[in-house]
């Protein structure tokens, strides 16, 4: 298995990174890699960010964060989402999701996300 | 009472000086001379009185006997000293011999595999840390001139994405 370190140092610091260009960078490079350990370690740096843009890509978009094929990447997501401290803007976001999106297995892993959420405050 | 001794009466018929008395009692015929006029006035015919006698015989009784006590007692001193050393030998044997069984009965396992790895984990987080702060001055997004972080991970990851 490759060594990863430096991958994950690099996302590391674009999760902490205080430019908005990061979450672009996360989105666009790390939500799209082939690889799952990628993937997830991208995931969990765009929860961290707990800003709108950022947990907008992992809840609401399709085939990435909560919603990837990929179990490992969906239940890291979800772990991520119910450590956060402040649950508030994923809350608001979940349900926007759940109330407009347009695909309904979106919706449904919006809802189950926010039940657990809701459940874990 | 004492006087009446041979030497002592014939001291008293002989010699009549005024000094009678003082040079009967000295024993020393020279003793006039030999201590510089200083005469000696301790009585030939009573040598010693006896209360004196009884007194410094008493006396040393009580000398010698406390001598003999006290050299007796050092002998007891001595006795205890050597018996506390005795003692504290042996306390000191038990110590050393319940050391040695508490040492036994602890069992000490050094896992230095474990502890090697630790060490490692550690060392290699302080190093991402450091590598990570490095990487928090550095641009996010591509820019003309400067290493970013998106063109690093794209390198990373071996993705062929046009700038």
């Amino acid at each position: 298995m490759k060594d990863r370190r430096n991958v994950k140092n690099i996302i590391e610091a674009l999760s902490r990174h205080q430019d908005p260009d990061s979450i672009r960078v996360l989105n666009e490079v790390g939500t799209n890699s082939a690889i799952d350990e990628v993937r997830e370690m991208t995931s969990r740096a765009l929860v961290k960010k707990n800003v709108h843009d950022a947990l907008e890509v992992v809840i609401s978009n399709k085939g990435k964060g909560i919603n990837d094929l990929s179990t490992l990447v969906a239940m890291s997501t979800i772990n991520e989402l119910l450590a956060l401290e402040d649950k508030t803007e994923a809350i608001k976001i979940l349900e926007d999701t759940v109330e407009h999106h347009s695909e309904e297995d979106v919706r449904d892993n919006a809802r189950s996300v926010k039940a657990l959420m809701a459940l874990s405050c | 009472m004492a006087n009446l001794s041979i030497s002592g009466l014939r001291e008293r018929i002989f010699n009549g000086t005024k000094h009678e008395q003082n040079v009967a009692r000295n024993s020393n015929p020279f003793a006039a001379t030999s201590f510089k006029g200083n005469v000696l006035t301790a009585d030939v015919f009573e040598t010693v009185k006896p209360s004196i006698a009884q007194k410094v015989s008493s006396k040393s009784k009580l000398m010698y006997s406390a001598l003999v006590g006290s050299i007796s007692g050092i002998g007891e001193r001595i006795n205890r000293g050597v018996e506390s050393v005795v003692s504290f030998c042996g306390r000191m044997k038990d110590s050393a011999v319940g050391f040695w069984n508490k040492m036994n009965d602890i069992e000490i396992s050094l896992d230095f595999a474990n502890a090697g790895k630790s060490i490692k984990s550690r060392w290699d987080a302080m190093q991402d840390e450091h590598t990570v702060q490095k990487y928090l001055t550095m641009p996010a997004g591509k820019t003309e001139g400067k290493e970013s972080l998106e063109s690093m991970l794209i390198s990373e990851l071996g993705l062929n994405v046009a700038a």
